[in-house]
C-alpha cells in the first residue's frame, strides 16, 4: 500500500505540475489583465502540437521540440492578445467582451486543428527510461516534468521578485492606476504577460505531450482543472495557483487508489463548490484594494 | 514650466472642469484649490493623461496633448495622487524602484532615503502595513523617484495630523529650493496659500478666483469661503 502510495505521488506530482503552470498563467493573466482567459487551454493544446510536429516532421531532439512548444505558445499567445484583446480591453465591459472573444477564438483553434490533423492520438517520445526507489517506479519524463516544473516555478519568483518587469507585473495587478502614475507602460505589460503565461502553457504542453498523447481535446480537459485550481487557489493569486494545482494532481492520483477516475472528478466539483461557500476569494486569495 | 490652455474635462454628461487656463512657473509652488467636486483632481489626472481632456497642456515647449501617461512621465511629469495609492503589497524600496527612471535608481533610492529618513528606516517594510502619514512620504517619494520637472500633489495633507501636515510643508518647500515646479491641489487652503507663491481657486470646474496667494489669503471672499474665518 506504501509503494502504491509512493507511486501515486509521483505520478500525481507531475500532473499536477502540469496543473499548476496551467492555472500559473491563467492567474497571471487574471492578476494583470482583470480578465479570464478562456483561449488558454488551446495555447497549451497548440504548443502540444507544435512539440508533436518539431518531433515528428523535423525529427528534432525533445530539447529542441521543448522550445517549439515555448515560441509556438507566445506566437499564438501574442496572436489572441493583437486579436481578441488590445482593441477591446478598455472599451465599456471591455473584460466581458474579452471573456466572449477569447471563447471564440478557442473553438476557432480546436475546430482548426480537428479538421487540419483530425481527432487520432499522436505520440512523442519524450525523456526515455524509468527510475526505480526502492518498489516505486517512474517514468523519466514525469521526473523530468517536475524538475522542469520546480525549475520554472523558481525563475518565475525571481523575475517577479527582482526584475524590473516582474516588479512592474506585480505594480500592475496591485493597481492599474498607481502603475500609469508612475509611469509604466500598462499596455506594453499586458502584453508581455499575456505572452509569458502563452510560452508557460505552450511550454507545459510539449512537456506532458509525451505522458498524456496528443489529441485536441486536451486544451478542454486541463482547462477546467485549471479553472477549478485558481478559483479554490484565490484568483489572481500565483501561490494559490501552485499548491493548489499540485494538490489537485495528488487528490486525482490518491482518489484513484480507491475509486473510478469519474469519482475524483465529482470530487474535485464539491471541493470546488464547498470553497466558494466557505471561502469566496479561495484559499489564497485576499480582498483587493 | 506647465502651461495649460482652455482644458476641458467631460465625464459622460458631467462637466468636471470647464475653459480652464493657468500656468506653473518654473520653481515655484502652484495651488488649485477648492471644495471637494471643484475639479482639482480632474485637471491633475488630465495633465496626467488620466482622464481625456480638451485644450492644451504643454510641458516646456513639449506639447503633451495626445501623449499616453507613462509618456508625460518620461516627458517629466509625475503625480503623488489623492488616497496614496501606494503599492500595498510591495515593499517600500520596491515601490521606489518601480517609479525610478534611468540607471542610477540604487542611488536615487539613497537620495530618498536622505530626504526620507522615516523611509529609510522602513525600506523592507511593506507599504500597505505603513502610517498614512508615511504611506504619503512614499507617494511623494515614487513620484520623486522618475525625476521629473513639474511634480503635482493631489491632497497631500488628507487625513493626516497636523504635525505630518507640517512636514509636508517643509518639504514642498525644500523641494522647491532644488529647483521643481510643484503643482498643489488642495482642499486645506490655509495650508495650500501658506506654501504656495500663486493660487487658482476653482469651483464646480471652473475658474473664480486667481492671484498671489499672499493676496488671496487677505481677500474677504476667500477668507470666509476657504479659510473659516
Amino acid at each position: 500500500m506504501l509503494d502504491l502510495f509512493l507511486q501515486q505521488s509521483m505520478n500525481g506530482f507531475a500532473q499536477g505540475m502540469s496543473y499548476a503552470l496551467i492555472a500559473l498563467g491563467l492567474t497571471m493573466v487574471f492578476g494583470v489583465l482583470h480578465i479570464i482567459n478562456f483561449a488558454h487551454g488551446e495555447v497549451y493544446m497548440v504548443g502540444a502540437l507544435g512539440a508533436v510536429l518539431a518531433a515528428t516532421y523535423l525529427g528534432a531532439p525533445y530539447f529542441v521540440v521543448l522550445g517549439v512548444g515555448i515560441v509556438v505558445g507566445m506566437a499564438l499567445a501574442w496572436l489572441i492578445a493583437l486579436a481578441g484583446i488590445g482593441k477591446v480591453l478598455d472599451r465599456k465591459d471591455g473584460s466581458s467582451t474579452v471573456l466572449l472573444t477569447t471563447f471564440a477564438i478557442s473553438i476557432i483553434l480546436y475546430e482548426a486543428v480537428v479538421t487540419f490533423f483530425g481527432p487520432t492520438p499522436l505520440r512523442i517520445e519524450g525523456i526515455p527510461g524509468r527510475s526505480e526507489f526502492g518498489q516505486t517506479v517512474v517514468t523519466n519524463q514525469r521526473l523530468f516534468v517536475i524538475a522542469v516544473g520546480l525549475f520554472v516555478l523558481a525563475g518565475i519568483e525571481f523575475v517577479l521578485r527582482r526584475s524590473d518587469i516582474g516588479r512592474q507585473i506585480r505594480a500592475l495587478a496591485s493597481s492599474a492606476f498607481a502603475a500609469q502614475v508612475v509611469g509604466i507602460n500598462v499596455e506594453r505589460i499586458r502584453v508581455v504577460t499575456f505572452v509569458a503565461a502563452g510560452a508557460l502553457a505552450g511550454l507545459t504542453g510539449a512537456l506532458m505531450v509525451p505522458i498524456t498523447l496528443f489529441s485536441p481535446t486536451i486544451g478542454h480537459s486541463i482547462i477546467i482543472n485549471a479553472f477549478v485550481v485558481v478559483v479554490i487557489g484565490g484568483m489572481g493569486s500565483a501561490a494559490g495557483a501552485v499548491v493548489c494545482g499540485i494538490a489537485l494532481g495528488l487528490l486525482e492520483a490518491y482518489v484513484a487508489i480507491f475509486m473510478p477516475q469519474q469519482f475524483a472528478s465529482a470530487l474535485i466539483y464539491a471541493l470546488l463548490l464547498v470553497t466558494l461557500l466557505i471561502r469566496p476569494k479561495g484559499l489564497f486569495g485576499r480582498a483587493r484594494a | 514650466m506647465l502651461q495649460v490652455e482652455r482644458l476641458g474635462i467631460r465625464y459622460g454628461a458631467v462637466e468636471a472642469v470647464d475653459n480652464l487656463t493657468f500656468h506653473v512657473p518654473d520653481s515655484t509652488c502652484v495651488a488649485l484649490i477648492g471644495s471637494n467636486g471643484a475639479g482639482k483632481s480632474s485637471v491633475l489626472k488630465g495633465i496626467m493623461g488620466l482622464a481625456s481632456a480638451t485644450g492644451s497642456i504643454r510641458l516646456g515647449n513639449t506639447d503633451l496633448g495626445g501623449l499616453k501617461s507613462h509618456q508625460r512621465v518620461s516627458a517629466g511629469i509625475a503625480l503623488s495622487p489623492e488616497g496614496r495609492h501606494v503599492f500595498a503589497d510591495m515593499s517600500v524600496k520596491e515601490n521606489l524602484l518601480v517609479g525610478a527612471a534611468g540607471h542610477d535608481r540604487e542611488a536615487l533610492v539613497t537620495e530618498m532615503f536622505g530626504l526620507f529618513p522615516r523611509l529609510g528606516e522602513r525600506e523592507k517594510q511593506i507599504a500597505g502595513s505603513m502610517s498614512g502619514g508615511e504611506q504619503q512620504m512614499l507617494a511623494i517619494a515614487r513620484a520623486l523617484m522618475s525625476k521629473p520637472k513639474l511634480l503635482m500633489l493631489d491632497e497631500p495633507t488628507m487625513g493626516l495630523a497636523p504635525i505630518i501636515v507640517d512636514q509636508v510643508i517643509v518639504l514642498i518647500n525644500v523641494l522647491k529650493k532644488r529647483g521643481l515646479s510643484i503643482l498643489l491641489a488642495e482642499q486645506n487652503a490655509e495650508m495650500a496659500l501658506e506654501v504656495a507663491e500663486h493660487a487658482y481657486v476653482l469651483e464646480t470646474g471652473r475658474l473664480k478666483r486667481e492671484g498671489a496667494s499672499a493676496d488671496l489669503a487677505r481677500d474677504p471672499a476667500i477668507q470666509e469661503d476657504y479659510l473659516g474665518l
